[in-house]
């Protein structure tokens, strides 16, 4: 027995109702650029996307403290490297105290000179990034030494560790004072105080230019611990470089792989609206055309 | 010679009948955009003949009744797959908002918030002396449990609104319930009493439609035209002329609607009673998931604050208010870290110097894996995924559920119109056949007529 034809239009509305649906989901795909709006569009897909764009911003994040890292270290750079120009003076008006044509009262004037350098050498031992003395390491309570004496902070310091990569040991953002301006024996300012006192002179003129002699071997050990302190800055500085560049890339390669996940292909999906609108024309097209029955033939 | 008036008699019954065949023809034209409404035919059946002077003469045309179609399997099927699409839809439409409260729009909501806490604490790491990181540690902690705060009242006012829609609902279903007895028992009277109780039926079946979208109930013929519905386990809605209502207890905690029928719970098999049901379970089991994470991050992030020393060298207390049980609903910082930011904890040595090894170590919590809530486990982060993932994957399966139910319901609804529907053209063939009869029996009534005038005038 054949199919009974009837003139119910619930199918055709049904199909009208798909079809703008359909096209309303291309019409947010195209308009957003996006393939999963919501979590329901894909939900394994959107599950992947925030996992990666988290990985993303822990990468950046990284980033941020690799960058911070960098600038702290930049900063011990540039100011121990004014303090080797420092030394370097130091060392010259050493030598001119220690010559014997240098008579008593441009010694005294070597001594005041001397003296201001040394507050440079204080300053410079006591300088702060933003909050942080950047020598101070873990005490960051008080300066590495006091601003008028000299004398050493009595906590001692260790340097401080930043992690500025997943997983990887973290590295040192920086030297501590300890060991630059200071070892077992002594302080600068201790040597540099006794050189002062030793150009304005004490009264025994051979003990004085053996002060103004160890002074000179002092300021070797200062340059060595220079040496050492900047090579140590000048490795970690290259490390968070490459590791900065390094998460950029990572956090690139996360975005890429979260975009191509979520993100709609323009061509695809712009093809795609064109067609579900001429379906969905056609849809309302056939529903709007009459359709005859027996009765228009009848009359 | 004897006038033989039978004639007349054959003529009257066959334009009586061929008139309520134009009848029931205009009855099925007015009635073909009607849901619900079945195709009648009238029933034509010969008359009886009489006996006259030894001959069996026929004597016309009598209408036997008016034949109505319907297919009582499709009918069912029709209610079964109606009442599957209404779980689908319901489940679909309630569970919607919810991945937008999850995933909170264009600025990120809770997975944003986790990562800007955690973030902070990163940067703290990288600045462990900071007084203004630290501010920004403290705003993205209040970001954060407000966030929390937020999408769980969000979540809550969604379920409360769906506990409305089921409520209103039970009132549809009851209302429904009563009119469907009230014409069980004028369909009983009139098929008791041979009327034609077509009409009715058809009401009736659209009620049926109706009540079966709403909590998947069967509808059972019974001999007297009446018919028994009943819910999961055989409970009966409607049997006979009596209706029993779906009634609804408010249950703690949240005096959300339970609902019973003769005093025990009321089971539904499939409908919008059950959609709702269940999307209303599963915001219950999001809520706890919530509260859940709410919990760890609380706990984790703690368990370290509290372990360290913050900027001025003293102990480091709890960063968020551990002092009632946490949910996701109270979650806040410690009213004394609230009001003052040197409070927040970034080293990890008893001396007031400082490096970041706590906040590092609080920044990692976020991608840590040792995390477990329920059945979840993984990361803060990752977890929370797969709450917006599981949520997004719940609505999904209603939609491919409900594509695949409107291809079921379009196939059954063609199957039920191939016997129930009206088509223009066989009524337009109909009302033709009835015309020219009735045109037929009317020309004949007149030769019959003339034939008699003929006789008479002879007598004249």
């Amino acid at each position: 027995m054949n199919y009974r034809v009837t003139d119910s239009k619930s199918s055709l509305m049904g199909r009208i109702a798909v079809q703008q649906a359909r096209l309303a989901t291309l019409n947010e795909q195209l308009t957003t650029g996006k393939r999963i709006n919501r979590a329901s569009d894909d939900p394994y897909g959107a599950e992947a996307v925030i996992n990666l764009r988290i990985s993303q911003t822990e990468v950046d994040q990284f980033a941020r403290s690799a960058e911070t890292t960098y600038r702290k270290l930049i900063t011990s750079d540039d100011t121990l490297n004014a303090y080797g120009n420092t030394l370097d003076k130091v060392r010259m008006l050493v030598s001119r105290a220690l010559s014997d044509t240098t008579t008593p009262e441009s010694k005294a004037a070597i001594a005041t000179e001397l003296e201001m350098v040394r507050a440079q050498v204080l300053t410079t031992a006591n300088t702060k990034y933003g909050d942080e003395f950047v020598f101070g390491g873990t005490r960051q309570d008080a300066p590495p030494f006091d601003p008028v004496t000299g004398i050493p902070a009595a906590t001692p310091a260790t340097s401080q560790y930043i992690q500025i990569e997943p997983g990887a040991n973290a590295i040192a953002s920086g030297v501590t004072a300890e060991g630059l301006f200071s070892d077992a024996t002594a302080t600068i300012f201790t040597d540099l105080d006794a050189a002062i006192a030793a150009m304005r002179g004490t009264g025994d003129p051979v003990a004085d230019k053996a002060t103004l002699v160890a002074t000179t071997s002092r300021l070797v050990v200062y340059d060595t611990q220079l040496n050492t302190a900047r090579i140590r800055i000048g490795a970690n500085m290259n490390t968070a470089e490459i590791v900065q560049e390094r998460l950029d890339g990572h956090a690139s390669a996360y975005n890429d792989l979260a975009s191509s996940i979520e993100g709609a292909d323009f061509v695809e999906t712009a093809v795609a609206v064109s067609r579900a609108q001429q379906a969905l024309e056609a849809t309302l097209q056939v529903t709007a055309t009459r359709q005859r029955t027996l009765f228009d033939f009848l009359a | 010679m004897s006038i033989n008036f039978s004639s007349f008699e054959i003529a009257r019954r066959a334009l009586s009948a061929h008139q309520l065949g134009i009848a029931v023809t205009g009855q099925n034209i007015s009635n073909v955009n009607t849901p619900g409404y079945a195709r009648q035919r009238v029933q034509l059946e010969e008359s009886l003949p009489s006996n006259v002077g030894g001959f069996s003469l026929g004597t016309g045309v009598s209408v036997a009744g008016v034949e109505t179609f319907r297919d009582l399997f499709v009918e069912s099927r029709l209610q079964t797959e109606t009442g599957i699409a209404g779980r689908l839809t319901a489940r679909r439409d309630a569970l919607t908002p919810i991945e937008v409260a999850l995933q909170g729009g264009e600025s990120g909501g809770l997975q944003g918030a986790m990562a800007k806490f955690f973030g902070a604490f990163r940067d703290l790491e990288a600045n462990p002396q900071s007084v203004p990181l630290r501010s920004v540690v403290m705003q993205a902690g209040e970001v954060l449990a407000s966030s929390f705060r937020s999408t769980r009242t969000r979540i809550e006012d969604i379920q409360r609104a769906t506990d409305g829609q089921l409520r209103t609902n039970v009132d549809k279903v009851n209302s429904i319930a009563e009119k469907i007895a009230d014409l069980n028992g004028k369909i009983k009277i009139a098929e008791a009493i041979g009327g034609n109780a077509n009409p009715m039926i058809d009401q009736r079946g659209e009620l049926v439609r109706e009540i079966a979208e709403l909590t998947g109930a069967r509808a059972v013929p019974n001999d007297d035209g009446t018919l028994t519905i009943t819910i999961g386990e055989g409970r009966a809605l409607v049997s006979g002329d009596v209706s029993t209502p779906l009634t609804i207890v408010n249950t703690p905690p949240n005096g959300f609607a339970n609902i019973e029928i003769n005093g025990d719970p009321a089971v539904f098999d499939e409908g919008v009673l059950k959609g709702l049901d269940e999307a209303l379970t599963e915001m219950s089991s999001q809520i706890a998931d919530l509260d859940g994470l709410a919990v760890q991050v609380v706990a984790r992030v703690n368990a370290l604050h509290s372990a360290g020393t913050d900027l001025d060298g003293n102990p480091g207390t709890n960063f968020f208010d551990a002092s009632v049980p946490t949910t996701a609903a109270n979650m806040r910082i410690d009213p004394l870290l609230a009001v003052n930011p040197r409070g927040v904890v970034a080293s990890p040595l008893a001396q007031p110097g400082q490096n970041g090894t706590v906040a590092g170590e609080i920044a990692s919590l976020m991608t840590d894996s040792a995390t477990s809530i329920g059945t979840r486990s993984g990361s803060f982060t990752s977890i929370f995924a797969g709450m917006v993932s599981d949520a997004g994957e719940s609505i999904r399966n209603a939609e491919d559920g409900l594509t695949t139910q409107a291809a079921i319901i379009a196939q059954v609804s063609a199957q039920r119109d191939a016997v129930s529907g009206v088509s223009l053209d066989e009524e337009a063939v109909n009302l033709m056949q009835y015309q020219r009869a009735y045109e037929a029996a009317a020309r004949f009534m007149r030769v019959a007529d003339e034939m008699t005038q003929t006789i008479l005038s002879l007598a004249g």
